[in-house]
């Protein structure tokens, strides 16, 4: 007998085997915060850049399958990006690409605040290690 | 994935007992059919059967036989008791009085009371899941309305403390209040003896103790009458309190694992509590964990416990899929849109965070040593990897980190 997870299989796959769970936010140019809400679940990305460009991409999250899936595609999409060219829209189709339900939609808008709160620390004047 | 699993949720239904299958089998052939309201041979022969099985339930709980019930299960069993108790005076609206912490059949039950005009008041819980003896005594005393029934859980199905029915049945019986338990899940597990303690009406199920799905019982006791209106009508079966026709294998199938885990239980009972405190021994030593429930008053064989800093449905889908995966149960609701807490953790004042990261481990007849220690290392794997990626838990140690610095 063959049963299968209540969740999608990209959900799945990357939910059980992330692979960019993990980051140092002392050794990361930028580390940001995203929370739902509710506070119920979050995730924080750091990334390290190198000539304009996001180097490598690492998360912690905390909430069901979904939150983790989405952070961990998200850091997939984010290596090799251009710092200036970091925008929402990389997160536009997650809901499609990870098939989430409905009621699970805030895993893509966990991703894209996560997004906005990283341009807005790149933008700001003072370099460095960033949390907010 | 594999539909095989290590097997613990014993509480939501537990394998038939061989003597169960051993009984129902000789009623699922050729030579058995036979409606056991029909006059003829095979249905008196099948009219036997049943009213031996309906010996072995009431053996189990010290009842008379005639008071026996059968329902499809404890959920009918449960909506007969309360819908029949509140609907049998149909000049005037009841009172129902229960705790918040009951089965979802009582709850949803008394919440569609409600909406039909009865008054429905909520029993708080102690921290430790108990009910407080004194303020219900104190709430059946002041009510303004009189209660009309009062329905309390035997064994609680979440968090497995036990319930003092002997004291609260006293309390019901000198307030002259019908009371109702839900013993699903006290049958098999603890000694019941209707015989010396006053409960009016009492809820059983069949495949929570070995017997098939499909079938339960209400005890309505009949000395003093307990009196309620029937929900089901047409044929006057089961005393006119259960129209239909019965389902023979299943009740002799339920009849014959009453009468073996009647057998089997104190033996069951104290393996079943050595192997939950191999499992508690197991997990007692992560960071933030918690047991819910009175720590002596409580049965053998259900653990709950909460785990901070962790996500509820991300733990559940961890620690029951991939290799040595648990059939485990969560309370709390993960597949709603709202993730909702589980209401039971909820009424005993734990957080929203700590009662939706919760499992229940149910232990039972088939559970072993091995299942056990199988159980331990896998929960202590998805614990550690789901923290380890958490923000949360690495910023609790970061906190430990500076105060122990400080």
């Amino acid at each position: 007998m063959s049963v299968a997870p209540a969740y999608s299989a990209p959900v799945w796959q990357r939910f059980t085997t992330p692979e960019y769970a993990g980051g140092d936010e002392a050794a990361s140019d930028f580390s940001v915060n995203a929370t739902t809400a509710a506070g119920d679940a979050c995730l924080r990305i750091n990334v390290t850049t190198k000539a304009g460009h996001i180097e490598m991409a690492r998360f912690l999250a905390h909430g069901p399958p979904e939150v983790i899936a989405s952070a961990d595609l998200l850091c997939e999409r984010l290596a090799g990006t251009a710092v200036e060219g970091l925008e929402p829209a990389l997160v536009a189709d997650f809901e499609g690409v990870l098939g989430l339900p409905a009621e699970k939609r805030y895993a893509r808008l966990l991703a894209e605040d996560a997004i906005i709160a990283l341009q807005a620390a790149i933008q700001e004047p003072v370099t460095g290690n960033h949390a907010n | 994935m594999s539909g095989t699993a290590i097997y613990l949720d014993h509480a939501a239904t537990t394998p038939l007992h061989p003597q169960s299958v051993a009984a129902m089998q000789r009623w699922l052939g050729d030579e058995t059919v036979g409606n056991p309201a029909s006059g003829h041979l095979p249905g008196r022969a099948a009219s036997e059967a049943v009213e031996t099985a309906r010996s072995q339930v009431a053996d189990l709980i010290g009842a008379q036989p005639r008071d026996v019930v059968w329902t499809s299960g404890a959920t009918e069993a449960n909506n007969l008791a309360l819908k029949g108790a509140l609907g049998f005076n149909a000049a005037e609206k009841g009172h129902l009085l229960t705790p918040r912490t009951e089965h979802k059949s009582v709850v949803d039950t008394a919440r569609w009371l409600e909406r039909q005009g009865h008054r429905v008041s909520w029993l708080p819980v102690q921290s430790d899941g108990l009910v407080d003896l004194a303020a219900l005594g104190g709430l059946l005393a002041a009510s303004r309305q009189p209660v009309t029934l009062l329905s309390v859980m035997w064994v609680n199905n979440e968090i497995g403390v036990i319930q003092d029915i002997a004291k609260i049945a006293e309390l019901a019986r000198s307030h002259g209040v019908t009371l109702h338990v839900d013993a699903t899940q006290a049958a098999g597990r603890v000694p019941i003896d209707l015989d010396s303690v006053p409960v009016d009406l009492l809820s059983l199920s069949a495949h929570k103790l070995g017997g098939p799905q499909g079938i339960g019982a209400l005890f309505v006791r009949g000395n003093p009458r307990a009196r309620i209106a029937a929900q089901m009508h047409g044929g006057g079966h089961e005393r006119g309190l259960r129209s239909g026709t019965l389902p023979v294998h299943q009740c002799v199938g339920f009849g014959a694992a009453c009468e073996a885990v009647a057998a089997e239980r104190d033996a069951e009972q104290v393996r079943q509590s050595g192997l939950q405190e191999r499992l508690w021994q197991g997990l007692r030593h992560l960071p933030e964990v918690c047991p819910n429930g009175h720590p002596e008053q409580r049965v053998a064989g259900i653990l709950n416990i909460s785990f901070g800093r962790i996500d509820g449905e991300s733990l559940l889908a961890d620690v029951t899929y991939g290799e040595d995966s648990l059939a485990v149960s969560s309370g709390s609701a993960c597949t709603s849109a709202t993730r909702e807490a589980s209401y039971v953790l909820r009424a005993l004042g734990r957080s929203d965070a700590m009662a939706q990261a919760s499992l229940r481990f149910s232990l039972g007849r088939t559970t072993t040593e091995a299942d056990i220690d199988t159980a331990v290392r896998k929960v202590i794997a998805s614990v550690e990897r789901l923290r380890n990626m958490s923000p949360l838990w690495r910023e609790a140690g970061q906190a430990v980190a500076a105060r122990a610095v400080a």
